[in-house]
């Protein structure tokens, strides 16, 4: 007969196994030759630069993106180690940067090689002195194991509890080895009193939309209609939804159900309608991955 | 040959794995800080009873501050300067949580570094939450 087995479930985690785990990691920029992890503008300063490098004992897997700030900015963000600009124009704080209490996730992890450079290029938006900290947060790969957890990553971990939200293998299959991106299809247009303003972006081959996010100066907000040339087809028939409905922010992304594939031999076209009763400036971002 | 395990034996087996199960664990670390202050140290050691599996990093404070986390089993840190409290921690309804959790051996010590942002008496506790890994 048997013994009923009287040993831990499982053996020791080994000290060597601990010792190459995974580190929670967070890289705030500093402005060049600083390392107090925070970047200060004057009023309405545009282009300040700052960057931040990573460290030599690992490479480093960018999860997201949490910023704090004293006021609105905006921000151009470079891998300098390929050479290759995370967005054509800068893009809002509130809509690529989100806190602790609502990071803003990347569509998958991305590996940053030691001794990368990511650069930024801050825009304060807020006519004050502005004082920003934006980090990378991520993981320190001392293992050098592949990312296999990513469904936190893929779509809101808050609601990746349900099945619902889950991207099937393929999905994920198409973000491989792509690099995060941010295009803006409306780029802060200040639009007059419910009035209109129109807009398109065109992509390369390869890329995909993840997320939608959107920024507006007045609470009224805006409604929004995206139109796919390349296969003709209007996201939706009226514009009717309110951006709160149809786009989220960074620290709470619209995260579509299904990967979109980007138009390579066409464009994305976005109009706008203001539906406040004054001024406003909008900002709708198209988020996801290109190669 | 073995012959298979009798119920009341399979019994007492998973009686065994609820007393080995993942308990969960608050580890806080309570400071005062004056307006202005820096370099304020706080540390927690794990219990020595269990690993410490983090997964979710809380706080709540009087006023903002930035940190700096290090765990010295490894000796390393977990940051290259100091963090905004808002870029770091969550609270209980919205914790930060750690996709990937990370395991902090029994009796490793974490040590925190406070500065206090906000120009005023500061009061903070931080909690890390996640599981003690009996099963281990």
């Amino acid at each position: 007969m048997s013994a009923i087995p009287t040993t831990p479930l499982r053996a020791p985690a080994p000290n060597v196994q601990v010792s190459a785990q995974d580190l929670p990691f967070w890289y705030p920029l500093s402005s060049p030759g600083s390392s107090v992890g925070t970047v200060t503008l004057t009023a309405n300063q545009t282009g300040v630069p700052a960057q931040v490098t990573v460290d030599n004992d690992s490479e480093f897997e960018l999860r997201a993106l949490v910023a704090t700030s004293t006021g609105p900015f905006s921000v151009t963000l470079t891998n300098q180690y390929i050479r290759r600009p995370l967005s054509p124009t800068p893009i809002n704080g509130e809509n690529i940067a989100g806190t602790a209490l609502d990071p803003a996730f990347i569509p998958i992890p991305w590996r940053l090689a030691r001794t990368s450079i990511v650069s930024a290029l801050f825009n304060d938006r807020s006519g004050a002195p502005n004082t920003i900290q934006f980090a990378l947060w991520g993981y320190k790969k001392f293992s050098n194991s592949p990312s296999d957890i990513l469904l936190p990553n893929v779509l809101h971990y808050r609601k990746a509890i349900s099945h619902v939200y889950m991207p099937d293998t393929k999905d994920l299959e198409q973000l491989q080895n792509k690099i995060p991106y941010w295009w803006p299809v409306l780029d802060n247009v200040a639009i007059g009193s419910q009035q209109a303003a129109r807009s398109k972006v065109s992509m390369p081959q390869g890329s995909y939309a993840t997320h939608l996010v959107a920024s507006s100066s007045q609470a009224a907000g805006f409604v929004l209609q995206l139109f796919d040339t390349e296969r003709g087809e209007m996201f939706e028939d009226q514009p009717t939804l309110r951006f709160v409905n149809h786009a989220g922010s960074a620290q709470r992304p619209f995260w579509l159900r299904k990967v979109y594939r980007l138009p390579f031999d066409g464009q994305i076209q976005c109009r706008v309608i203001n539906l406040a009763k004054a001024v406003n400036t909008v900002q709708v971002v198209i988020c996801g991955v290109r190669d | 040959m073995s012959t298979p395990a009798s119920a009341v034996q399979i019994s007492a087996a998973q009686k065994a794995m609820v007393l080995g199960q993942d308990l969960p664990f608050w580890y806080p670390i309570n400071v005062a800080l004056t307006a202005n202050q820096t370099g304020v140290q706080g540390t927690v050691t794990m219990d020595n009873d269990a690993d410490f599996e983090l997964r979710e990093l809380l706080a709540t404070s009087t006023g903002i501050f930035s940190v700096t986390l290090i765990d010295r089993y490894t000796s390393r840190p977990m940051m290259t300067a100091p963090i905004n409290n808002l870029n770091m921690f969550g609270t209980a309804q919205l914790p930060f949580i750690l996709p990937i959790p990370y395991t902090l051996l029994r009796t490793a010590t974490l040590a925190v570094t406070f500065n206090d942002l906000s120009a005023a008496p500061n009061t903070i506790q931080l909690a890390f939450w996640g599981y003690k890994k009996f099963g281990r």
